[in-house]
């Protein structure tokens, strides 16, 4: 029996939607949901790592040989089916998505689950590895929609009317994205009649040999505005915040890992079908100041601790767009393993003001304080994070940003490493104040409280904490071992 | 220019004007419901601009002056025995999307229907004014 | 001569922009709900006149029977007229 041809990439996508079906009728039976979703979180662990790498057409469908694409082009190659493609940078990203789900699911293990709930977070999985892996427009989109329910869902769950107002929001706002793209993809459909991006990148090479086509513009206008959403780049950041913010701070370090990475894959489509459109560098590289020099400004000043993250995830989503936005091969490079590095850091502080929130059940600053000694050594680990968000120089994320100035500086933008070095001294800033209100402050009502509220679920976030921040300082002191990978990745793209 | 050549752009006319008219609805109207119907016309739009670019789509992929010189689609190579049906049939391939897409509109047009009524229930009023004030006590 | 179904594509087009049009402009919410049925429908016929008939049938359950049945459950759970 040959275990390539059971562990198919398809698997990563389909494995997670069974299993959100079963934990979706079995809601309301507290035992049965325990045992389904543990058994599913560990199947979605183990998963990404023993999946080979591989390309995986749907329904097998084999490539055809010499035929007109499009109007009048003759493609050497045409694929006929939805094909995924899987090699090490998905793996490290859905295995990754993986952990920071199974840290989602386990931290809230000992309340009583909700069916729903983890079916959600499992809808998120299916949804976000798809979009890594897919090489089809059309599917793309389609899972993209289910990402912005599974997140709206996920919101609402916390069932107060703030969460609710979120909610519908995020849904109008992700309704209108979501249409954006679909016209981008129409309007490419209507103009090439297929939805393959190999394919479609092969014709679109062809074609603007002869100068850039009015309506591929148009496409490419509409399919980035879908990006600036799904990115939480800069008109939608505050809406993308505020679902962060309003979520369980367990699942908000998933969801913005599911950004970062749903950031980079948009990314590369954008890229390898409109990389013709002379201005799609510098307007990537605009937005993405503007959302990083704004997310850290409303991080600044910021009352309630989980906005406070929620900003400066936001402004480290913006520093993953200006790599990209630069466009160089070590830039791209450089920002794709900030992406990686961000997303294992920022859940570590997501993670942290997990436990202070069960124990203050507040989010306001001024509320809380004093638990420095009463939390075990999430303290510690929290400090950490915060050295490793800013970007100091033992973690990983000093070896992406160090990376990111120096291809700023050699492509022409030195005054850019300095916006990246001072953004990285305001992120530490806003931290700081964040640390200092939820541990050092003094003087706190439920301090004299005698009976303050024992945290069940300490030692099991605190377990995810030290892992991720163990990941952390390994990719920092060996930053080869990932780098080399996502250099591949990038030449493999081929357009840059 | 007769009605019959001027079909499809109007079809493309009619999409644009739902689009307009749905987003019209979303920015300047007030009442939750008509900002959630504002939704569902443009979802409807662009739709419509799928379908509209697959009619007589056929026709252009293996297009005359390409079947002579026997250079033809494979997905279409059975077509060419059938001139007269590809004159008429359209692509397939956006009917496919179109009925993907329908589905899921309609499932998120469901939960913001259901939160807009929990929303109701809360302020006891459907006017974004009302329920989006800034001020939170 | 211009073939029926085309000038039946006319009629669904006005249809469908002048029905968007009314129903955002109603008082009363349930007229507006029943006007966006008709829009449903409109379009639905339209993807028929378009050869897409098998889109025409399910946007005809779900955007003209289905979706107009959760707006109207929606109006009548909460307040009828527009303030």
């Amino acid at each position: 029996m040959n275990l390539d041809t059971i562990f198919v990439p398809a698997l990563l996508v389909a494995f997670p939607l069974i299993a959100a079906i079963c934990l979706n009728f079995l809601h309301g039976k507290d035992r049965a949901v325990k045992a389904v979703a543990i058994i599913s979180v560990l199947v979605v662990l183990v998963l990404p790592w023993i999946t080979n790498a591989a390309v995986y057409w749907f329904g097998g469908h084999p490539q055809v040989e010499n035929v007109t694409g499009g109007t009048n082009i003759v493609l050497s190659k045409l694929n006929l089916a939805i094909v995924y493609k899987y090699a090490a940078v998905q793996k490290l990203f859905i295995g990754i998505l993986a952990i920071l789900a199974t840290a989602a699911v386990l931290i809230h293990f000992t309340e009583r689950l909700s069916g729903v709930y983890i079916a959600m977070i499992m809808l998120g999985i299916a949804s976000t590895s798809a979009v890594i892996m897919a090489d089809d427009i059309f599917n793309i989109f389609v899972f993209l929609e289910i990402l912005t329910i599974s997140q709206a869902a996920l919101v609402i769950a916390i069932g107060n009317i703030q969460a609710y107002k979120t909610a519908v929001k995020y849904l109008i706002f992700g309704g209108i994205a979501g249409s954006s793209i679909l016209l981008g993809i129409a309007i490419l459909l209507n103009t090439y009649g297929m939805l393959n991006i190999s394919d479609l990148n092969k014709v679109i090479t062809l074609d603007i040999e002869a100068g850039i086509p009015h309506t591929l513009i148009v496409a490419c206008a509409l399919i980035f505005v879908g990006w600036l959403f799904e990115s939480g780049m800069v008109p939608f950041h505050i809406i993308k915040s505020d679902v962060y913010s309003k979520a369980r701070p367990s699942v908000a370090a998933f969801m913005q890992t599911q950004t970062k990475f749903v950031l980079v894959a948009l990314w590369v489509v954008i890229l390898r079908l409109f990389y013709g459109v002379s201005t799609l560098n510098a307007l990537i590289l605009g937005v993405a100041i503007l959302s990083m020099v704004f997310g850290v400004i409303m991080a600044l000043k910021q009352t309630e601790i989980t906005r406070l993250l929620a900003y400066v995830a936001v402004a480290q989503a913006g520093l993953v767009g200006i790599g990209l936005g630069i466009g160089t091969r070590t830039a791209v490079t450089a920002s794709i393993f900030h992406a990686v590095n961000d997303a294992l850091a920022m859940s570590i502080l997501f993670l942290s003001v997990s436990v202070v929130l069960h124990i203050t059940k507040t989010v306001d600053m001024h509320k809380m304080g004093g638990l420095l000694w009463r939390t075990g050594y999430v303290p510690l680990l929290c400090l950490l994070g915060i050295f490793a968000v800013s970007g100091m120089p033992p973690f990983n994320t000093y070896q992406s940003e160090y990376r990111i100035i120096i291809a700023a500086s050699t492509a022409g933008y030195p005054e850019l490493s300095v916006l990246i070095i001072l953004t990285s001294i305001a992120t530490l800033v806003a931290l700081i104040k964040g640390f200092y209100a939820m541990y050092l402050k003094e003087g706190q009502d439920y301090l004299t409280d005698k009976e303050l509220t024992p945290s069940r679920y300490h030692w099991r976030t605190e377990a995810f904490m030290a892992v991720l921040v163990g990941m952390c300082i390994a990719i920092g002191f060996t930053p080869q071992n990932v780098l080399m990978y996502i250099q591949d990745f990038v030449t493999m793209l081929g357009v840059i | 220019m007769s009605l019959e050549t001027l079909f499809q752009p109007m079809c493309f006319f009619t999409a644009a004007g739902l689009v307009v008219v749905g987003l019209y609805a979303v920015i300047f109207m007030d009442n939750l419901l008509k900002k959630i119907i504002g939704v569902t016309l443009i979802s409807d739009g662009v739709n419509l601009v799928l379908i509209t670019g697959g009619f007589n789509k056929i026709v252009a992929i293996i297009s005359p002056e390409l079947a002579e010189k026997g250079v033809s689609s494979a997905i279409y190579e059975g077509l060419k025995e059938y001139p007269e049906f590809a004159a008429q049939a359209a692509y397939p391939l956006p009917s496919a999307l179109v009925l993907t897409s329908i589905v899921i509109s309609v499932s998120i047009f469901a939960i913001m229907l259901a939160i807009a009524i929990k929303l109701y229930n809360h302020y006891n009023s459907m006017s974004c004014s009302v329920i989006f004030k800034e001020v939170d006590q | 001569m211009i073939p029926g179904y085309m000038l039946m594509g006319y009629i669904f087009m006005f249809t469908a922009l002048f029905g968007s049009i009314l129903a955002l402009i109603q008082r009363d919410l349930m007229k507006s709900v029943i006007l966006i049925g008709l829009e449903g429908l409109a379009v639905a016929f339209l993807y028929q006149t378009l050869r897409a008939p098998d889109v025409g049938i399910t946007q005809a359950i779900l955007g003209a029977a289905l979706l107009p049945g959760i707006f109207a459950i929606t109006v009548y759970k909460t307040r009828r007229e527009e303030e």
